[in-house]
């Protein structure tokens, strides 16, 4: 049976974060090794992470001896497998052959070989069938090359941030092995406990060098999607994904929205990090909501052109504010999430909380005497949102953190 | 201090219940209020919202209740 689809790429961390996503129509997966590895150290070096890529697992579809060559060359390590695990005798149609494979042989046959490069079904299938089962993502809304690929850049960017249940897999390693030899025993049993589904497909595999406090995997793997016969979007919603440029790093930065992380390396998960200044949980819009989907036949009273103009984000460039006023129900918080969904879509840093919650938070770094510094680190998100303004009264700190200070901002504690 | 800073430098989203008139009370004296709103409404979009609340929209609270 022919299916049309394309081929959907991804490449994962072992925290199962997506560090690089994209569509192609190659419907084989042999010539995506080498760009899938350039897109990933782009990617990550987009979002500040400088270390270098030792190791990549990806499955055997992704042979191809000139590009695993060149990633030699560039200091990292692809583990591509020769032939299927149960096979005794190598490949009679198209033979894997080469330096490269006569290593990559070699390696799969030591003691450490094999489970390490199990690992990679364990990473990156469970990303699929997150996406595909769970989420049940298994269609692109929209039509043309371009826009499934700006489609599954956004799928595969939340869902790093939402395929929760491998966060706690990883536990950060405090020591920094730098030879491959020593750590697979203490790696492969750790691996060996996770409880993760089986299924089939590539991975590859970072790891930092030498100076670098703990190590950065990737997997890669892909999955076809197929196209659903929706007729090309309106304008608002090509405008909608159209600002997707900036990849699953930024973007994950954008989603996760806590700017104090420099990284989505996910080693140590921000809630477990004594010096994390927002809890990851309160920084997040607390659903979500899309302009497209605003009842504007139900709230006449909203001004839809305004809206819609909004919606365009020139208010960010130009600095200017929105309010939104008016009595519960009416779409305040809506709007508000949508408008910086909108932002997050075009690749700008966003932070949603309550009122209540920014208060909370100005207090907290005003007793820690760092108010300066986080009303620094604010400045650099170029949108806030603050929800429900008045829905509990300030005090007078409260009102002064938010809005302006009769005295010069200190860093006195209160 | 958020507003302050932020005052043409970066944008900021504001939700709220109460019109501007009643702001005094959220923050406490109407300086402050009135500061707050200077800042924010210097450049911005203001919104007002009205209808009923669209969380309330299939319950019909305007129907008289059914009779026995």
């Amino acid at each position: 049976m022919t299916v049309q689809g394309y081929n959907a790429q991804a490449v994962a961390s072992p925290e199962q974060i997506i560090l690089a996503a994209d569509v192609t129509q190659q419907s084989n997966d042999s010539g995506q090794l080498e760009p899938m590895i350039t897109t990933t150290i782009d990617e990550l070096e987009r979002a500040g992470i400088t270390r270098p890529l030792e190791l990549v697992l990806a499955d055997g579809g992704y042979w191809n001896s000139r590009q695993i060559t060149n990633l030699r060359g560039r200091g990292i390590q692809p583990i591509v497998p020769t032939k299927a695990a149960d096979r005794t005798q190598p490949r009679t149609l198209s033979p894997r052959q080469g330096p490269e494979a006569k290593r990559i042989e070699q390696l799969l046959q030591t003691p450490e070989g094999a489970p390490l490069y199990r690992r990679r079904q364990q990473i990156i299938e469970p990303v699929f069938a997150n996406t595909k089962y769970l989420q049940r993502i298994d269609r692109f809304q929209r039509r043309g090359l371009t826009a499934y690929r700006a489609e599954w850049k956004l799928i595969a960017a939340p869902t790093t941030s939402s395929s929760s249940g491998a966060r706690e897999h990883q536990p950060p390693s405090a020591d920094t092995p730098t030879n491959l030899q020593e750590r697979l025993p203490r790696r492969s049993r750790h691996y060996r406990r996770q409880p993760l589904p089986k299924t089939t497909n590539c991975r590859r595999r970072v790891n930092a060098g030498p100076p670098a406090p703990v190590e950065i995997w990737a997997t890669c793997a892909s999955g076809g999607l197929r196209t659903l016969g929706l007729s090309a979007q309106s304008e608002p919603g090509r405008a909608r994904w159209s600002g997707w440029r900036n990849g699953p790093a930024a973007a994950l930065r954008a989603w996760a929205l806590d700017s104090g992380d420099p990284s989505p390396d996910g080693h140590e998960p921000p809630h477990q990090r004594a010096d994390a200044p927002v809890p990851r949980a309160h920084a997040r819009f607390p659903a979500r909501k899309t302009l497209e989907e605003f009842d504007f036949a139900f709230q006449a009273s909203t001004p839809k052109n305004t809206v819609l103009h909004l919606g365009q984000l020139g208010f960010l460039a130009g600095k200017e504010n929105v309010i939104l006023l008016g009595p519960p129900g009416t779409g305040k918080t809506h709007l508000s999430i949508a408008l910086g969904i909108r932002a997050c879509l075009a690749g700008h840093r966003v932070a949603f909380k309550t009122a209540t919650e920014w208060v909370a938070l100005l207090a907290d770094a005003q007793r820690h005497g760092r108010l300066d510094h986080e009303l620094d680190r604010l400045q650099r998100i170029p949108l806030l949102i603050a929800d429900e303004v008045g829905y509990i009264p300030f005090d007078p700190q409260a009102a002064n953190l938010m809005s302006c200070s009769s005295h010069a901002a200190t860093n006195a504690p209160a | 201090m958020l507003l302050s800073r932020r005052y043409e430098r970066a944008s900021l989203i504001v939700t709220s219940n109460k019109p501007f008139s009643a702001w005094g009370e959220i923050s406490g004296d109407e300086i402050t209020a009135a500061a707050m709103i200077d800042r924010l409404v210097h450049h911005a979009e203001i919104l007002a919202l009205k209808g009923d609340s669209y969380r309330l929209k299939d319950r019909d609270l305007a129907r008289p209740p059914a009779e026995n």
